[in-house]
């Protein structure tokens, strides 16, 4: 005779679901607020900073003289290497050629997009504070490349000077912004603390 | 899997390649899609004139650019307003190119993923052209030696148009490249979560 003993029930034992973590996120069905708040985080930051960047004031007495050191320092750079080139307010010229650097050229809204980037991602002030530092020179010296090859560009074939300024170096400014964002985000934030948002939020 | 540098080096040079094809390809199909463009926006335009001032006659697709005819173009036509179609729309290379870079996607999944970027687009570029169109009446069009426009809108309508061209066209599509794949990205995460 075999003797049974009483079956035991199973019990499925489930992991404690982590209160504060990645996994939080993937609690809701819907895609959690904290992530779409980074983007409209980052529209307002944006829209401020456009806001800030072409009224009038700042326009004439802040803009106005950088777009100018902009092409004063874009001339030092191509006489740098040979160029023979001089500046009249913000236009680059030489004896052949010249051009006028404009509002829009002098990388302040592109600086604008990668700020609004560090501002609206999740990350203490002192590692934004950080990527300020980092992305301002960043971007700036990314600009004195496009105005001094565009300068070039323009001297030696003026046809395709529009298409290189709109279709290329645009995209490339932005791209160059995303790195620099990625960049700062890997090495001096860390790993994402969205799910910190999920809870506060 | 390479380190994170070389995996942004990869991701930097397929990303060229990828604009420089979408690029090339954009440049041969624009006039295709302002033939498909140019009608929905004169009905959007037409929209945005009941109730007021009814000025628009015609949007014409010709080549990279859009021609709209207006009340003051029938008499004389070089007044109408033109735009270049390519401002505009420069967007869908960079979306497509970054749509098409990412590694690790399904060739279905991306195709889906590009439908519904070119789906979101497509009303962005007709209420791009909205304002461009607005923003050229408020500068150029006088009824009788006076302005139709008061000062307020004239300088929305460029303050909105300037947004565009220097902010809008080239965060936009990085913005909907990003929102769809984070999408993706927090689906397959939820269901491998779900299964565990």
């Amino acid at each position: 005779m075999r003797q049974t003993m009483p079956k035991k029930r199973f019990q499925r034992s489930k992991p404690p679901k982590p209160e504060v973590g990645r996994v939080g996120l993937f609690k809701s069905k819907k895609m959690p607020w904290a992530l779409l708040k980074i983007y409209a985080f980052f529209a307002c930051s944006l829209a401020v900073l456009f806001v800030v960047l072409t009224n009038g004031f700042v326009a004439t007495k802040v803009m106005q003289p950088f777009t100018a050191f902009v092409a004063l320092f874009s001339s030092l750079l191509l006489n740098l290497f040979g160029s023979e080139t001089w500046t009249s307010g913000t236009r680059l010229l030489s004896s052949d050629y010249g051009i006028d650097v404009v509002y829009g050229c002098n990388g302040a809204f592109a600086t604008a997009i990668l700020l609004s980037g560090i501002i609206a991602y999740p990350a203490g002030a002192k590692a934004k504070l950080l990527g300020f530092a980092m992305g301002i020179p960043a971007v700036f010296l990314l600009n004195q490349l496009r105005v001094t090859s565009l300068f070039l560009l323009g001297r030696s074939h003026p046809g395709i000077f529009d298409e290189v300024h709109v279709y290329v170096w645009q995209p490339i400014i932005i791209i160059f912004a995303i790195f620099v964002w990625d960049f700062w985000a890997r090495h001096f934030v860390g790993k994402p603390r969205v799910n910190e948002v999920h809870l506060s939020g | 899997m390479g380190s994170p540098g070389s995996t942004r080096f990869i991701f930097l040079a397929r990303l060229l390649v990828f604009f420089l094809i979408f690029y090339f390809a954009w440049h041969m199909l624009t006039p295709l899609y302002n033939r498909a463009l140019a009608p929905a926006a004169l009905l959007l335009v037409k929209a945005s004139e009941i109730g007021g001032l009814h000025l628009t006659r015609s949007l014409q697709p010709e080549g990279e650019y859009i021609f709209v005819q207006h009340l003051a173009s029938v008499e004389n036509p070089e007044s109408a307003v033109r735009i270049k179609t390519r401002v505009i729309h420069f967007d869908l290379v960079l979306l497509s190119a970054l749509i098409w870079t990412v590694p690790k996607v399904s060739r279905k999944k991306r195709v889906k993923i590009l439908l519904a970027g070119l789906a979101i687009l497509f009303p962005l570029h007709l209420v791009k052209i909205l304002l461009f169109v607005k923003h050229e009446y408020s500068l150029h069009i006088q009824i009788d030696g006076v302005q139709y426009w008061s000062p307020f809108l004239r300088s929305t309508y460029k303050y909105l148009a300037d947004f565009i061209v220097l902010i809008a066209n080239q965060v936009v599509p990085v913005v909907i490249w990003s929102l769809l794949y984070v999408n993706l990205w927090w689906r397959k995460s939820r269901i491998a979560y779900v299964k565990s």
